[in-house]
């Protein structure tokens, strides 16, 4: 092996070094940089959104957790199967200064004896449109490095999948948990897939899988390394059961998926693009109310055939026309036992810019100088 | 939109057709055991599963608004 020791590199036609080598290792480039084949290392190269755990809209810590829903973390969801009770955490357990947060998984009631088809997954989907520069399906096709930051009470191998639903392929990849309450830094490279390409729609068509456990269904054959028809018995191959136990708990942070061979420094965004991303499927206003304060005017609302009703103006267009959830959060006098809809409006209830919300209470039917009612607002275009 | 492989328990919802009383022929959007407001967008999510919850045999019920 030979070495070249320099401090500098010019062109040509240069009379000053175009990359200078400092002591210390780093570099300077003092032109315009141009990678022919960077599959996308810089700008946002992660596919993987919230990957620094930094947005926690409906909850920063969910608990009681048995059926598949979106609970905490911005973007992730816990995919169960009669998989024990868990409970999702924002945690400040993290691996550097780097990261403000991680997501704590804790296992609060054990499945220590799985049955066949029980799971329990950590996952994202992303949608179509955001995996055009992977050339899924084509000769092109890009190979994909997993990359993230896990923690865990207990040691063993684990599993990392990722899912094509529109052709129903998979791949699965493990890493082991070597030492136990201790961060790891993990990086696993998938094979690019030149069969099976992904619509650029807003559909969910790529899935990451992050096991936590899962049952001899899935466990039961040979763990399916490369691309290939999704086999059940394959997937899941060596997967610890970190539903063995109660209280048992994994901490991730830092996920970053890629495009390449290599992983990369995690992508740290400016939090207004992160938080646009985020609104993109989901949305619940800064302090969560929307409400009305009667006759003394102001609120969100305005009244309409002794009815009150609104217009929320969407901060970013999101991914679908969303779903509209609002709860109580006060009401005083006749306005006690309001409820608040999306109503159908003028133009349909909800768009992907808006979202046409009513409440079945007339502000002026009370007393004075009328009363006050709020409503806990969410809006979600999520994708399952 | 769930695929072949990717079935997870999920809460047994129920739902609703959503109707205002001028125009009881005309849906407008499906009401959500929990409360979720859902539109007749087939790239909402919460839309796709009400669609497989009909396809299952399911039958909604009605939430007629003034």
């Amino acid at each position: 092996m030979s070495f070249i020791k320099t401090s500098g590199i010019r062109g040509l036609n240069s009379n000053s070094n175009d990359l200078d080598i400092h002591t210390d290792g780093s570099m300077t480039m003092s032109n315009e940089m141009a990678f022919t084949n960077t599959n996308m290392l810089f700008g946002t190269k992660n596919l993987i959104l919230n990957g620094d755990f930094r947005w926690w809209q409906r909850s920063s810590n969910a608990t009681g957790i048995t059926t598949t829903s979106y609970r905490a973390a911005d973007r992730y969801r816990l995919a169960l199967s009669s998989m024990g009770t868990w409970s999702e955490t924002r945690s400040t357990d993290v691996p550097n200064g780097q990261f403000l947060y991680s997501a704590k998984l804790t296992c609060t009631s054990a499945d220590s004896s799985p049955a066949a088809g029980d799971l329990a997954v950590y996952q994202q989907w992303i949608e179509g449109g955001m995996c055009g520069h992977i050339a899924k399906g084509t000769t092109d096709a890009k190979k994909l490095t997993l990359s993230f930051w896990v923690k865990s009470n207990i040691t063993g191998t684990f599993i990392c999948e990722l899912y094509d639903t529109q052709n129903t392929r998979a791949c699965s990849k493990s890493y082991t948990i070597d030492t136990a309450n201790t961060w790891e830094k993990k990086s696993l490279t998938f094979p690019a897939d030149t069969i099976g390409t992904l619509s650029r729609d807003t559909n969910g068509r790529l899935v990451l899988q992050m096991w936590l456990g899962a049952g001899s269904d899935h466990t039961s054959g040979t763990l399916q390394t490369t691309w290939s028809t999704a086999t059940t018995a394959n997937r899941v191959v060596g997967q610890t059961n970190l539903a063995g136990s109660a209280n048992n708990e994994i901490y991730f942070t830092g996920i970053q998926l890629e495009a390449g061979s290599h992983a990369t420094a995690f992508e740290f965004l400016p939090y207004y693009v992160q938080q646009a991303q985020m609104h993109r499927y989901y949305f619940k206003p800064h302090n969560g109310s929307y409400g009305w304060q009667g006759r003394r005017g102001g609120g969100r609302f305005f009244r309409c055939n002794n009815r009150t009703q609104g217009t929320l103006e969407l901060p970013v267009t999101m991914r679908a026309a969303p779903s509209f959830s609002a709860s109580r959060t006060y009401g005083d006098g006749t306005w006690g036992g309001g409820t608040c809809y999306a109503s159908n409006g003028w133009g349909g209830a909800t768009a992907p810019n808006f979202v046409n919300y009513e409440s079945n209470v007339d502000p002026n039917s009370g007393g004075g100088n009328g009363g006050t009612f709020g409503f806990n607002v969410s809006v979600s275009a999520e994708i399952t | 939109m769930t695929s072949v492989g990717l079935h997870f328990d999920e809460p047994d919802y129920t739902y609703e057709e959503v109707k205002y009383q001028e125009d009881l022929s005309l849906v407008t959007g499906i009401r959500r055991s929990d409360g979720w407001d859902i539109p007749l967008d087939e790239n909402n999510s919460m839309y796709q599963k009400y669609l497989e919850w009909v396809a299952a045999g399911n039958t909604p019920g009605e939430l007629i608004r003034e």
